[in-house]
């Protein structure tokens, strides 16, 4: 991630940019990305942003809005239209790089979420991205309960899929969060990027 | 009682009454209060059939879905992931939702 392509003005009560600046905070790695709240006022470096790449993906937030509209694989050609609409329906468009993925090709993807809990991990895979495949359309290839302590698996259904010195890495590097979140990422055979720290209160309701 | 089902529990509690199939958006407005909802996958835009049911079962989804967050965050039982729920119950039938184990009964 180089900082000079991360643009945050204003943050508070979007829940998914919040979240995307606790990815910051703790130095997890996160793709290229420009956060437009205005278009007008950000038309070149949105230009600038898209010309060398010939896909972007594009989110957006709004506040107190659960369900944002997104363009997960946009064309350069189409970027600039969506963000444009995006704006004007008062929307904050997320726009990031995705040349890292091979071809834009998501099926050589991993994508899931590491929910922490006080004590364990559960992790929830699906081969293939991105996570919200799983987020919104609940597929799920693998599911792995681990402890938070020894990393040692305790529960496991489904595939497996992802390798256990790839989901040791992504455990270690989200371990000194508090619990409670949870921690989506997308691995690929030579990147891993993590997308959002989430709150989830919910989730002490699963504690045993 | 007999298991039918067995999946994820996604949001605690056991919860006992007759099914409503909800196989689509479209058919969101076939939903009852008091009913346990089944449903292929766990897409919140079911959330408004979601605040009327007493239970949840899903063919898709794990626990760190969308719906499951909705579910626990709505107090309802819920078993995601089954695999086969829409395909095995019927409108009306009685089952027991036991969100705790994962578990579905007759």
């Amino acid at each position: 991630m180089e900082p000079k392509e991360l643009y945050i003005y204003k943050i508070d009560g979007l829940e998914k940019i919040e979240s995307i600046k606790r990815i910051l905070d703790n130095n997890l790695p996160f793709p290229k990305t420009i956060f437009v709240f205005d278009y007008k006022k950000r038309e070149k470096e949105i230009e600038e942003f898209i010309k060398d790449r010939e896909y972007v993906m594009i989110r957006s937030d709004k506040r107190n809005t659960k369900l944002c509209p997104h363009y997960l694989k946009c064309p350069k050609n189409e970027a600039k239209n969506f963000i444009k609409k995006l704006n004007s329906e008062g929307y904050i468009a997320i726009v990031h790089d995705m040349s890292y993925i091979k071809n834009y090709d998501f099926n050589n993807e991993i994508a899931g979420n590491v929910l922490l809990l006080k004590n364990n991990f559960i992790v929830e895979i699906v081969k293939g991205g991105p996570v919200t495949k799983l987020n919104r359309f609940g597929e799920l290839d693998e599911s792995i309960k681990i402890s938070r302590q020894s990393l040692r698996q305790i529960e496991h259904s489904g595939k497996r899929i992802i390798d256990k010195k790839k989901l040791n890495k992504i455990l270690k590097m989200v371990n000194h969060l508090p619990p409670y979140k949870i921690v989506e990422f997308a691995i690929g055979p030579d990147w891993l990027y993590f997308w959002q720290i989430r709150d989830d209160e919910t989730s002490k309701k699963l504690e045993h | 009682m007999n298991i039918i089902l067995k999946g994820r529990g996604a949001s605690k509690g056991v919860v006992k009454g007759k099914i409503i199939l909800v196989k689509s958006k479209n058919e969101i407005e076939k939903m009852e209060n008091g009913k346990v909802l089944v449903i292929p996958f766990a897409d919140s835009s079911f959330a408004s059939a979601m605040q009327k049911a007493i239970g949840i079962i899903t063919d898709n989804g794990g626990v760190t879905c969308h719906v499951s967050i909705i579910a626990r965050e709505l107090g309802i039982p819920a078993v995601v992931g089954t695999n086969k729920a829409t395909k095995k119950l019927k409108d009306d039938m009685e089952v027991v939702v036991d969100g705790t184990k994962g578990i579905v009964y007759i």
